[in-house]
């Protein structure tokens, strides 16, 4: 673990007990962050991405396993047992920004509570002040501090979620999939606020996200999930120009591009087939055997572990070995 | 030259709200040959979903279709149908799939009990005199959920639809819409709740059933790159009106309209790159933009945006604008 | 900008909220009718004492000379086998009806929510478990019979039948909101408020209770044609309201050993429970209907 590493996640575990049997959501992973680096996990539904990140802000608590932030704090409980100045220091923009706004709150109210519980303000002139500044800064108007949610369209909604979680001045940041029920245009906007934000503030941030296209954008670092294991992790450009797993391949096939040169980058030689099985009682071996064109014999007992093909590009596969 | 299967001329649609009437379409122009797959594009709150209900004759009770509004399915106005024509229409002619696949089937009934359902609806006036059997319907059944390449159709036929996954159900409504013989499939943005590898399949699959059952297809969606490899033609809407309308590779070679460009260049590439978003946001229809709805967000804009509403230019036989930065360059419409 | 354009705002949003949502309610012409009704019968019940004809009718009044008239130009509504005028009888009826609506759910409406997002906010723990369980126990027993076993121990006025249809009523209210608080317990903006670090109290009461307003209003507007209904069934049993206070329930007790020949006696008091519980259900649907517009 390096000393400039904001967070370290050290074999995380969230297994989760149904009456069918045993679901786990993520199944072993480990990764660290860098100070001001954007992360970004891809995957689809089921692969345990948004469980990651519910897990690092404590909506769930881990099953097993370490998350070290900064150093110094062991964060791998359940919100309600971590200390009250660390849920400030990490914050949390939801997917659905229909949901994650309280529709009885007006925008003021909404983004109040959080400089009200950690006392940002002295007093209730200076809160007023600093949720104009806030939405200043997220450039909506004075007028919309007494609207409630639902005359919000999705992009602005988003904005205010944005907004809030940047109340507090955060460290890090956990994007979960904040453009995915935004249209083309007003998620440019959203996310070219994201990447100024995190520039002026130097932030930290985790980008989650199924949209290849978008992550290409994002982040600084890729890792890809598929049901509850990285499959890989790169620097971005190399994740594009040169990916290994043929889980990734397949993922890069599947985009819908616009542009020749796009076309280009896509795989050809492996098409998407089948869906993610059922994350219940999961099979022993590799998680991608059931849908894997380049599958082995090994691949249905064993399961791969991490192997380094050049600095900073791990892959988890029997296809490569060291 | 062929007459349009489908054409809708000049629609204008509103709805009576606490603000007033929001008017949501503003004269709209849409052709649809015999065989021919067309994409409309546009952002949520364009109108699309509006259009295609309007196409349907399901708009919600506070709607108000303008009298000079046509629909032609056929040559044959579908606004000034009656209760029997329209169902006709929906029985043997025009199938949607909707949006969301969860909401689209009934949760308490099983995937064989709600095609059933349809296939008895649709098969109903062809023979009155014969009895159908249920042994039929359920080989119609049988039939049309192997056409959608559902593993298992047995099991599938027994199956309630929260049993499913979000592609299976997709894969459902699309069969809903095979049965029977329809000239017109509409699909009302098909992948939006599903992931990346599941919505490539999902679009193979609907490609390859055009191609199969030669019939006409309109497809929605509020990504450019949704429809690039599958239609011909593509209408990008944006507030109510038709912005530009194009064959596809020439719409993807040269987009002229100023929301065209705005989207093509939003959209984040695989190989880097994401532009800015288009300024502003999409107008209140309880009290749009005189002229030219788009002209507030429009880097371009002239005196004459804001003064009078631009018709569709025509550039060339196949390609349409509706902007006056275009007006020279074609003969008027 | 000055702190005044902002409260202008704020008011003018608050206006414009209730503007709306009138709008919503108003398009349902029964809902409209219903509050019509219920406002007229307010209006009644205030000014009862000067409005009705015959004042005296409510209280110790005997006229035997004027007793058993049919409905007549002087007395509107027939008079009963006191003499008494019914329809002054009815009006100050009225009030005793509000009343008990009014004071019922002014107890059990606040007692039976907090309850139930308590229970249900804490419902895999101790708190919530006991809370349910009692609520289990009352709901068991059918609220009629309840308040009429608590009725019979106690002495029978309309302080302890309100008390009575109390004991029976919050469970139903704890349970709703109990409902609906687990299902808005998973939302993204509860979870948003948990992780920042907000209060139990704050979650309880600013995120969850806010949105539960809707169910809690339609059932309130529900339950006051429900409980007219069985406070009348009290009085109509004499547990109730003591002669000689005019309550609609007793009345028709009354007037039953009349009919039906006297049936005026028994069917106008009986006609202003109906169109009061009516009105008030009526009223319920509206209310429904105004939440479903503003969320969607």
């Amino acid at each position: 673990m390096k000393t400039d590493d904001i967070l370290t996640v050290d074999r995380l575990k969230k297994y989760f007990i149904i009456p069918q049997g045993i679901v786990k959501a993520v199944n072993e992973i480990s990764f660290s962050i860098k100070s001001g680096e954007t992360f970004g996990i891809v995957g689809e539904s089921g692969s345990g991405k948004s469980t990651v990140v519910y897990t690092l802000i404590g909506i769930y608590g881990a099953t097993e396993g370490n998350i070290i932030y900064k150093g110094k704090y062991n964060i791998s409980q359940n919100f309600r047992k971590r200390p009250h100045k660390l849920k400030k220091d990490i914050q949390i923009v939801f997917q659905d920004p229909g949901s994650s706004l309280n529709p009885a709150q007006s925008i003021k109210e909404i983004l109040e509570t959080p400089l009200k519980v950690h006392n940002i303000c002295k007093n209730k002139n200076d809160r007023e002040e600093k949720i104009l500044e806030l939405l200043e800064m997220v450039e909506l108007s004075a007028n919309y501090m007494y609207r409630y949610p639902w005359m919000l369209g999705g992009g602005e909604k988003q904005m205010v979620a944005i907004a809030r979680a940047l109340s507090v001045n955060p460290s890090l940041i956990l994007l979960d999939e904040p453009t995915s029920a935004l249209d083309v245009s007003v998620q440019a906007k959203v996310i070219n606020k994201l990447i100024q934000f995190q520039k002026k503030l130097n932030l930290t941030s985790v980008f989650i996200t199924h949209d290849l296209s978008l992550m290409r954008n994002v982040a600084s670092r890729i890792a890809i999930m598929y049901l509850g294991k990285i499959c890989e992790v790169a620097q971005s450009s190399e994740f594009f120009d040169n990916p290994l797993h043929p889980y990734t391949r397949m993922l890069i096939s599947s985009v819908m591009v616009i542009s020749e040169e796009e076309e280009k980058l896509k795989p050809k030689d492996i098409t998407s087939i089948g869906e993610i099985p059922s994350p219940i009682n999961i099979p022993p071996g590799c998680s991608f055997y059931s849908r894997c064109p380049k599958r082995m014999e090994i691949c249905k007992c064993e399961d791969p572990s991490f192997v380094e093909i050049t600095e900073g590009h791990t892959v988890r596969c029997h296809l490569f070995k060291k | 030259m062929s007459k349009p299967l489908l054409e809708i001329k000049g629609l204008h649609v509103g709805f009576k709200v606490f603000e007033g009437i929001v008017k949501v379409l503003d004269g709209v122009n849409i052709k649809v040959w015999p065989f021919e797959k067309v994409g409309i594009v546009g952002e949520t709150g364009c109108g699309k979903t509006t259009t295609i209900k309007a196409i349907m004759r399901i708009l919600t009770g506070n709607s108000l279709v303008t009298p000079k509004s046509e629909i032609l399915f056929e040559g044959k106005n579908i606004l000034r149908m009656n209760k029997s024509e329209i169902e006709q229409i929906r029985r043997n002619k025009i199938a949607m799939v909707f949006q969301d696949p969860t909401s689209s089937l009934n949760p308490v009934f099983s995937v064989g009990t709600q095609l059933n359902d349809i296939v008895k609806y649709t098969y109903k006036e062809n023979k009155p005199g014969e009895k159908k059997l249920k042994e039929d319907f359920k080989q119609k059944i049988m039939q049309i959920l192997k056409k959608v390449y559902l593993p298992d159709p047995e099991r599938m036929y027994q199956s309630y639809p929260i049993q499913l996954s979000g592609g299976m159900r997709q894969r459902v409504c699309i069969a809903m819409a095979l049965i029977g013989r329809k000239e017109l499939l509409i699909f009302d943005e098909p992948g939006t709740s599903l992931d990346v590898t599941i919505k490539d399949q999902i679009f193979r699959l609907i490609i390859q059933i055009i191609s199969e059952r030669k019939t006409s297809m309109i497809l929605i969606s509020h990504n450019l790159g949704d429809v690039k490899n599958v239609v011909e033609r593509v209408y990008v809407m944006y507030a109510g009106y038709i912005a530009e309308v194009a064959k596809t590779k020439e719409f993807f070679d040269n987009p002229l309209h100023p929301y065209s460009k705005g989207l093509l260049l939003a959209t984040p590439k695989l190989s880097g790159g994401i532009g800015e978003g288009i300024s502003g946001h999409i107008p209140n229809y309880a009290n749009p933009p005189k002229g030219c709805r788009f002209h507030p967000r429009c880097k371009y804009r002239m005196l004459i945006c804001s003064e009078k509403k631009p018709p569709l230019f025509n550039i060339n036989d196949s390609h349409q604008v509706a902007c006056f930065l275009f007006q020279n360059r074609s003969n008027c419409k | 900008m000055s702190k005044n354009i902002y409260i202008q705002k704020k008011t003018s949003k608050k206006w414009e909220n209730i503007q709306r949502s009138w709008y919503s309610f108003s398009r349902n012409r029964l809902s409209v009718i219903g509050l019509i009704v219920i406002l007229l019968v307010i209006f009644i019940a205030i000014f009862a004492p000067y409005i009705s004809p015959s004042p005296e009718s409510a209280g110790l009044y005997i006229n035997f000379s004027g007793a058993n008239q049919p409905p007549s130009l002087s007395n509107l509504c027939g008079t009963d086998g006191i003499g008494r005028d019914v329809l002054s009888r009815i009006f100050f009826g009225f009030r005793i009806s509000l009343f008990m609506v009014i004071v019922v759910l002014a107890l059990v409406a606040p007692f039976g929510v907090v309850m139930g997002v308590m229970a249900g906010y804490f419902h895999n723990n101790l708190i919530g478990i006991i809370i349910m369980r009692i609520t289990d126990m009352l709901l068991a027993i059918p609220p009629l019979l309840l308040a009429l076993v608590i009725c019979s121990t106690l002495n029978p006025n309309v302080v302890n039948a309100m008390i009575a249809i109390s004991i029976g009523w919050w469970p139903w209210y704890c349970r709703l909101i109990y409902g609906y608080t687990i299902s808005i317990k998973g939302e993204d903006y509860v979870r948003s408020a948990e992780v920042i670090g907000a209060s139990n109290i704050h979650i309880l009461f600013k995120e969850i209770l806010r949105n539960c307003l809707s169910p809690i209003l339609t059932k309130m507007s529900l339950d006051a044609g429900v409980i007219i209904l069985i406070a009348s069934m009290i009085s109509f049993i004499g547990l109730g309201a003591q002669p000689p206070t005019p309550d609609l329930g007793s009345m028709v007790a009354d007037g039953c050993k009349y009919l039906p020949e006297l049936w005026w006696i028994s069917v106008f008091p009986a006609f202003g429970i109906l169109i009061t519980a009516l009105s008030f259900n009526l009223i319920g649907d509206g209310i429904g209907k105004i939440f479903m517009k503003v969320r969607g």
